[in-house]
């Protein structure tokens, strides 16, 4: 194929110095690469690739193997300035890979190796790149779990789910991902590379894994991580119930979490997302369907499975019996690739807004963002995760629009859903991370976060390579 | 003794006195020499010895966020250092003023500002003592779940700052565990409120990175933690292994079969000696170094050391070779001690899951007395250890972290770098499922102060090059003050790069806590 002519052309020297490093086949600039890395799944830019229209577009695409790699490449890239974009399989929903300077996109997804997995100490030690599917699948198949399903299992990276904390399907029993961190190795903008230690837990100062988790790819490029590991349960209940009101259903995850039940999966629908989401599922039931799932030994999850029923009919449920929850069970990655034949389609969006509360917060937040969205959208609700504190929520919106008000009508739905929950005591992503879609939103939330982060990257990333324009009001490119 | 007087100003003093009021302010030598040190053996020593360390030059105590905002500008404007100080029971020197200064006292913050129930989460002043917290939260029917040994002498903003760990950390996690939201003023003056949710993804973590930054970041004023309702149930269970590998692996396998017991502690042979394991013996006793006595140890011992009951102190440290021969006599094995509590229904399948597993890993089974007793004497140990300084001899503990597949090199490791120099008896407590901490009391001397502190010097610089070998951390839940500030840098190697720009972005003027944690 012909290599089109670049808008601006590529620096020769940037070229070859990568190639240097990469050799030729893991350095590309075809423009076939250069779409395809030029966005995440953010809807927004999806509504803009369907018109045909993608406003940035990286220069170059790599694909380093190795920490050392890594770390030459950036290097280079610091000295040259140019803009550098760590991207795992950009599933990402809110424009964290967008390489709003151009430059150079990472792809970590060559550095997919499991280095090696301590079974005394139940950690897997792998490189960031490597697909949550692979690792899972490889980990089950020596008798482990990492216990984390986010919704894009099989289109995610581990680098991808530290650097913007997510959670997944079984947050309830094992955490989100920061969660399930020992220790983290990463690379700074200038190459220098840092390692935390591996300790089950320690007192030697901030946590600074805490600090490279959720950091969207603007302080390091994170290479290799230990995870913690669980024996693949020996047996699994499921367990189903209806309730009338989406209060009863809060309510009784509430006190089966205060009673100290560790149900791995707890997944609760509100009246619509029962009738929309559960019954395309194959599901049908009227009210607000609450799926369990219990892991562990036989003896303990019969116990706690019957007591989570008995705390569920306390509080106004029926009992649905396994069924419900077993199909959900056996079709929940199903649930999201349902939805995005609608985005395809013109003159339709759809997107999903997740927050999290405290119990206190939880029905407010609830009420206020599902009446604010309910006067633009179709909106489904329901709660992905709960803790004993309280619980995330999750709002799949969509409507129709017309090619003049779609972008209209798509930023004032989160407009919308935002400041009712600054409003109302939610935290504004529970596990999506803040890309450039939410900045705006995190300066209001947590004032000083983004001169804190800001002052921190200056003094870590002083040429601003890393991600620019993420957790970061001004885009202030390199070059 | 002489006291050097304070190099406070008087303008200083009348601006700090304005902020604060008459009454909240002092530059007394009794208060500045009650201020100059923490519960670090060094400076007990030291004390002991008439010697002083730095003398702050001014206390003041703060009864409200906005004094607090405007006593750090005040600092910050006149590069004075400013120490945030809450109990003073650290054992690192954390609140040691080593340029002057002012001691900002949190104690009089010490408000519950809210109690979410139906959240399970309370608000509280950084100033309030760890007992008084959770009496107030018992009354209401609930509990925070964090019981360090300190926890009459100790404070929710001192727990907070150095990462402490309490005897039930298994079940309710170190205080970084239950953490939900800080209100933290910064170098700068601003403050800095961090929502409360049980989870979020709004970038970096704040809240873990105040945690465990011991007053160099900034004033924690107040925290939101989780808090659980109090057990309604509790049950106790004990074991003892052959040796402490056997009872390495039964812990191992407790938190890996997912149980959540609440205390876990594994005394080595020596220690279990000392505690003893039977349902009666050492009933009474206040601590381990009353339980010292010959006793235990039978007539071989007894013969080899006469007097030991009276001088154990003295005898270990200054023959510390000879007393960890001890450990030879000690032969009943090594003692698992559990604990668990909550709902019933939940406590007593536990216990019996726990049962069948340790069993299976050849602990013979003790039955509830042994924890049963280490529950009703569980403070007393670390009061017991002052006596050994009245003899001129110290004692200290190192409690370091690592995986299971290390934790075993880690105790053999560190007790062959320090066997030399000092007495040293071990146990493991802190379970979690990738691994667990060790926690080691040494006991030495020195025929005088200067030759203590090196054998003291050489103790730790012999033990943390131990844990760097294995593979660890240095400290699970004690923190780094000033003493450990040498080993940072080896602790965390270019990591240290990201503390650095943390701390000059939120004490540009460099007044917090200086000379602390190996910053520059
Ligand atoms: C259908 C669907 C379902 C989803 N369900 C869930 C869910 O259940 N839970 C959930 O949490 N999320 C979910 N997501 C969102 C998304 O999958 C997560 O945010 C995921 O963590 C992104 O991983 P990724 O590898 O695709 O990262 P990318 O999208 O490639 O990158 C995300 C961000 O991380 C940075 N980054 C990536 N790798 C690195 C690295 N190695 N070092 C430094 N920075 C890096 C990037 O620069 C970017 O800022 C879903 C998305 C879709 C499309
Ligand atoms: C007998 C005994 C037993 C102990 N047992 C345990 C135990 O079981 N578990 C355990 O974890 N520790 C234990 N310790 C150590 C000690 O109690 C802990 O480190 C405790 O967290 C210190 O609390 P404090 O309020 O006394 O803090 P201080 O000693 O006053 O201060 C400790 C550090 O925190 C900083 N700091 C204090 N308050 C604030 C604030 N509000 N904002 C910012 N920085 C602040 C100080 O500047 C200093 O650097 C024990 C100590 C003793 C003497």
């Amino acid at each position: 194929m012909d290599q089109p002519k670049p808008k601006k052309p590529t620096n020769v020297e940037l070229l070859n110095r990568l190639r240097d490093v990469l050799g030729g086949r893991r350095v590309s600039r075809a423009l076939g690469d250069r779409l395809n890395y030029s966005h995440d799944l953010w809807p927004r830019s999806l509504l803009e690739i369907r018109r045909g229209e993608a406003p940035y577009r990286p220069d170059l695409i790599i694909w380093p193997e190795t920490t050392e790699e890594v770390s030459r490449v950036l290097k280079v890239c610091n000295e040259m300035r140019t803009p550098v974009v760590p991207f795992g399989a950009g599933s990402g929903m809110c424009g964290g890979v967008l390489p709003v300077c151009g430059g150079v996109v990472l792809d970590t997804k060559r550095m997919n190796h499991i280095e090696r997995i301590s079974e005394e100490s139940q950690v897997a030690v792998c490189q960031t790149g490597i697909l949550g599917i692979h690792l899972e699948q490889e980990l089950n198949r020596r008798g482990y779990t990492m216990g984390h399903f986010p919704g894009s299992f099989g289109i995610s990276t581990l680098g991808g789910y530290l650097a913007t904390r997510s959670a997944g399907q079984a947050a309830t029993m094992y955490g989100k991902i920061e969660d399930m961190v020992l220790s983290l190795q990463a690379v700074l903008a200038d190459g220098t590379v840092i390692h935390t230690r591996t300790a089950p837990r320690r007192a030697t100062g901030p946590d600074f894994n805490h600090v490279l988790l959720g950091s969207e790819g603007v302080l390091a490029v994170i290479t290799r991580a230990h995870m913690r590991l669980h024996a693949l349960p020996a047996a699994r209940e499921f367990r189903s119930a209806v309730f009338p009101k989406l209060d009863n259903g809060l309510e009784a995850l509430r006190l089966m979490l205060r009673f100290g039940l560790r149900p791995t999966i707890v997944r609760l629908s509100d009246p619509a997302d029962t009738s929309v989401t559960m019954k395309a599922l194959g599901l049908s039931a009227q009210g607000c369907l609450l799926v369990m799932v219990f892991d562990g030994r036989s003896a303990q999850i019969e116990l706690e499975s019957a007591k989570a029923l008995e705390i569920c009919l306390a509080n106004g449920g029926r009992d649905r019996g396994e069924e419900p929850a077993r199909h959900w069970y056996n079709h929940r990655f199903a649930e999201h690739f349902r939805q995005s034949p609608l985005l395809a389609e013109q003159k339709m969006v759809l997107d999903t807004i997740e927050l999290a509360a405290t119990w206190t917060n939880v029905k407010p937040l609830y009420d206020a963002v599902h009446k604010a969205l309910g006067r633009q959208a179709t909106v489904l609700a329901h709660v992905p995760h709960a803790y004993p504190e309280g619980c995330a929520l999750a709002f799949t919106v969509l409507c129709k629009v017309t090619t003049e008000d779609e972008f209209k009508r798509y930023d004032r739905l989160w407009q919308t859903a935002m400041d009712a929950a600054l409003k109302n005591g939610g935290v504004i992503s529970h596990a999506h991370g803040i890309g450039r879609q939410k900045v705006r939103w995190l300066a209001k939330q947590l004032p000083l976060a983004l001169p804190l982060l800001q002052g921190l990257k200056r003094r870590l990333d002083p040429n601003n390579i890393l991600n620019p324009g993420k957790l970061s009001v001004e885009v202030e490119c390199p070059c | 003794m002489k006291i050097s007087p304070s190099q406070a100003s008087t303008e200083l003093r009348e601006a700090l006195t304005a902020i604060v009021g008459e009454a909240n302010i002092s530059v007394a030598n009794l208060e500045r020499l009650s201020y100059c040190r923490d519960l670090n053996p060094m400076a007990n020593l030291a004390t002991n010895d008439g010697r002083l360390g730095p003398l702050p030059d001014v206390i003041v105590w703060p009864h409200e966020v906005d004094q607090v905002v405007r006593l750090v500008k005040l600092a910050a404007e006149r590069r004075v250092p400013l120490i945030p100080f809450g109990a003073g029971s650290g054992v690192c020197g954390g609140t040691t003023p080593l340029r002057g200064g002012i001691i900002l006292d949190l104690k009089k913050m010490k408000r519950i500002l809210a109690l979410d129930e139906k959240s399970l989460a309370v608000t509280a002043e950084a100033g309030i003592i760890g007992q008084h917290l959770e009496m107030e939260l018992n009354r209401q029917g609930y509990t925070m779940g964090h019981f360090p040994s300190s926890i009459y002498t100790s404070t929710l903003g001192g727990y907070l700052a150095a990462r402490s760990a309490g005897q039930l950390s298994a079940k309710y996690g170190k205080i970084e565990d239950m953490v939900l939201g800080l209100e933290v003023v910064l170098g700068t003056g601003e403050i800095m409120r961090t929502p409360v949710a049980p989870r979020a993804s709004l970038g970096p973590d704040w809240n873990q990175i105040f945690v465990g930054s011991e007053g160099t970041l900034g004033v924690i004023t107040s925290a939101t933690c989780r808090i659980r309702p109090y057990p309604p149930s509790r049950e106790f269970a004990s074991f003892v292994f052959p040796t402490i590998e056997a009872g390495i692996e039964g812990m191992r396998l407790l938190m890996q079969n997912e149980l959540k017991p609440a205390a876990v502690r594994l005394y080595d042979e020596l220690d279990t000696a000392l505690v003893g394991t039977g349902s009666k013996q050492g009933e009474s006793s206040e601590s381990f170094f009353d339980s010292l006595p010959i006793s235990q140890f039978g007539n071989a011992v007894k013969s080899l050391v006469p007097g030991l009951v009276r001088r154990a102190e003295r005898f270990v440290g200054q023959r510390a070779d000879l007393a960890n021969e001890l450990q030879r006599f000690a032969t009943k094995g090594c003692l698992l001690v559990l604990t668990f509590e909550g709902e019933e229904l939940l406590t007593r399948a536990e216990k019996n899951l726990a049962t069948e597993i340790c069993e299976k890993a050849e602990g013979v089974n003790k039955g509830p007395e042994p924890a049963m007793r280490w529950w009703k004497n569980r403070y007393h140990v670390s009061y017991g250890q002052s006596k050994v300084f009245y003899h001129g001899a110290f004692v200290d503990t190192i409690e370091m972290a690592t995986t299971w597949r290390k934790i075993a090199d880690l105790y053999h490791e560190i007790r062959r770098a320090v066997r030399e120099k000092a007495f040293i008896m071990a146990h493991f407590s802190h379970a979690y499922h990738e691994g667990c901490s060790v926690y080691f009391t040494f006991v030495s001397a020195g025929t005088d102060v200067e030759k203590a502190r090196q054998t003291h010097r050489q103790v730790w610089d012999a033990a943390v090059a131990a844990c760097h070998r294995v593979g660890g951390a240095m400290s699970h839940h004690h923190g780094i003050g000033y003493t450990k500030a040498p080993y940072m840098h080896e602790e965390h190697g270019q990591a240290m790069r990201i503390f650095e720009a943390l701390k000059q972005e939120m004490d540009p003027a460099g007044i917090l806590n200086p000379g602390k944690m190996g910053l520059s």
